[in-house]
């Protein structure tokens, strides 16, 4: 198996068998169930529920599952022994933001399928999200939480214990910025507008460019210099 | 043939210097100790060694490769860090087949297993980590750096905070790798008596430079001044043969206890004993003090400290 896989699949367990996941799915379900009360009100909700709530469920999940498998394992200097095996800083990394963005994505898909289905329970009948909003799931919303784990990861790699709390937190802020602002493009009665979609998937691209850009700064000196 | 080979390496963190051109070679089969006191820059070399720090100058050659460039190369060397680099979360035997994968083994179950019956750990391994004890950790740590069978085994500060039962243990898997493998094993380490016991060959470092680099017996000719007991036949005979030695020029230091002179000598000299029978006094025992390696690395270390 690839390197970055095996280093993928050992990171996916532990973040399934983690107790933050169960704490997430009970938040899939009490958002999902909140945003369903809504969509019984007004159906066309639906689509900026689904826009929406699936992609922060699932950058808050990676942002959590990001500081165990980054910060965690460079705080407890664990990341040393990885860093003398034979694996490449880039692969590493990678299947580190793999190991983050899977589960989160799963979290993602869950609270969109969620809210189609408990509000279908509220209206005895189910409403499908526009085609739009398939896209939205299907590329967008995946290619937003790699980005995001990503740069998050890169950073708790790359800055000093000290720094990377802070940082971390204005990366946060960011993401959920370029999430909100695309939000303020939905049209009329919960439309998604098709501008409002291409807008946040453009951030996402645009985002995991820069990532990609920003990895070969990765240094072992560099991991090691800034623990403790 | 040398299978670690550093040169000229220098290391240094803004404007303080931690390595100074430093040169030493390790052969092939041979447990090195890399001795010196709590920063003098051991991790430092070793981290160079690794490819996990850059050195300002100088090189560090791993079977004539630099680790931080060759991902090939660094499959071939097992590590046990300061830190055992376990996942506590995780089964023994996890924490061995994740790094099992990394490093391509081949019929890792068999070789994981083989492991843990190795260091002892075998039914304990679908325990956690978190529920080991410090030295069950470090043997589990050095499982792990041998799951793929290296050719060389780093191994820094192995013994450090564990009990002295925990340390017999850890010392002696060593030097079963050591014996029964012929593994190369450098070895950071400030304990200087398990360098003693199982290292062939040491190199001690002091503020950023190599100070010594040898064998211990070798150690032991060179820098410890000839230290002599004599044992009088009784308590007359032993005040004599002090005021005698006391008095010759080649004594450096000479203290009595009960019937024995412990002598320091500035030189060797065989003349003792016919010195002292031709002055009639009757010497029960004499004997040359072997000096440990503690006594040698204090004279040294203090000496370069002045």
């Amino acid at each position: 198996m690839r390197k970055e896989l095996v280093i993928a699949k050992k990171e996916i367990k532990g973040i399934l068998l983690s107790k933050s996941s169960l704490l997430f799915a009970g938040y899939a379900i009490f958002f999902s169930f909140i945003a369903a009360l809504g969509i019984k009100k007004s159906p066309n909700a639906i689509n900026t529920a689904v826009f929406c709530i699936p992609v922060v469920m699932g950058v808050f999940f990676a942002y959590t599952s990001t500081g165990k498998i980054f910060l965690r394992e460079k705080r407890d200097r664990i990341i040393e022994t990885l860093l003398c095996a034979p694996v490449s800083l880039r692969k590493i990394w990678f299947g580190k933001v793999l190991g983050a963005a899977v589960p989160s994505y799963v979290v993602s898909v869950l609270s969109a399928v969620l809210i189609v289905l408990i509000s279908g329970f509220f209206l005895k009948f189910v409403i499908f999200p526009s085609q739009i909003l398939l896209l939205h799931m299907l590329v967008t919303t995946p290619l937003f939480i790699f980005a995001s784990v990503g740069l998050i990861g890169l950073l708790y790699l790359l800055a000093g214990m000290k720094e990377v709390g802070a940082a971390g937190i204005i990366i946060f802020m960011g993401i959920f910025g370029a999430l909100f602002g695309s939000l303020s493009l939905t049209g009329e009665g919960y439309r998604i507008s098709l501008s409002a979609e291409l807008a946040l998937f453009v951030a996402s691209l645009v985002l995991t460019v820069l990532t990609g850009y920003l990895t070969r700064y990765l240094s072992r000196e560099r991991i090691v210099t800034t623990i403790g | 043939m040398n299978v670690i080979e550093i040169k000229n390496l220098t290391k240094k963190f803004g404007d303080k210097v931690v390595l100074n051109g430093i040169n030493f070679d390790v052969a092939e089969g041979e447990v090195f100790g890399y001795l010196g006191p709590n920063g003098a820059g051991k991790t430092t070399t070793m981290r160079i060694i690794l490819g996990l720090l850059n050195p300002t100058s100088g090189e560090a050659l791993v079977m004539g490769r630099n680790l931080a460039e060759d991902d090939e190369a660094r499959g071939r060397i097992g590590v046990v860090l300061e830190n055992d680099g376990l996942y506590e979360d995780q089964t023994a035997y996890d924490n061995l087949d994740y790094y099992a994968q990394l490093y391509d083994v081949s019929k890792r179950k068999e070789r994981i297993e083989e492991l843990l019956k190795f260091v002892g750990l075998y039914d304990l391994r679908y325990e956690k980590v978190g529920a080991f004890s410090k030295g069950m950790k470090r043997k589990l740590a050095i499982a792990r750096a041998l799951v793929h069978d290296p050719e060389i085994l780093f191994l820094d500060e192995p013994s450090a905070g564990l009990d002295p039962e925990a340390q017999r243990m850890v010392r002696e898997l060593i030097v079963n790798l050591s014996k029964e493998s012929g593994k190369t094993i450098f070895l950071n380490s400030h304990n200087l008596d398990e360098v003693q016991r199982i290292c062939d060959r040491t190199a001690i470092l002091h503020r950023g430079k190599i100070v010594v680099c040898d064998t211990v017996e070798n150690l032991r000719e060179k820098f410890s001044k000839p230290v002599v007991l004599i044992t009088a036949g009784d308590k007359r005979n032993t005040e004599r043969a002090f005021e005698i030695l006391s008095s010759l020029d080649f004594v450096y230091d000479c203290e009595k206890e009960g019937r024995t002179i412990k002598l320091t000598l500035r030189e060797e000299r065989q003349s003792l004993v016919k010195i002292l029978t031709e002055k009639g006094i009757e010497i029960e025992e004499i004997r040359k003090e072997r000096r440990s390696l503690e006594d040698i690395y204090l004279e040294i270390v203090g000496e370069n400290g002045k």
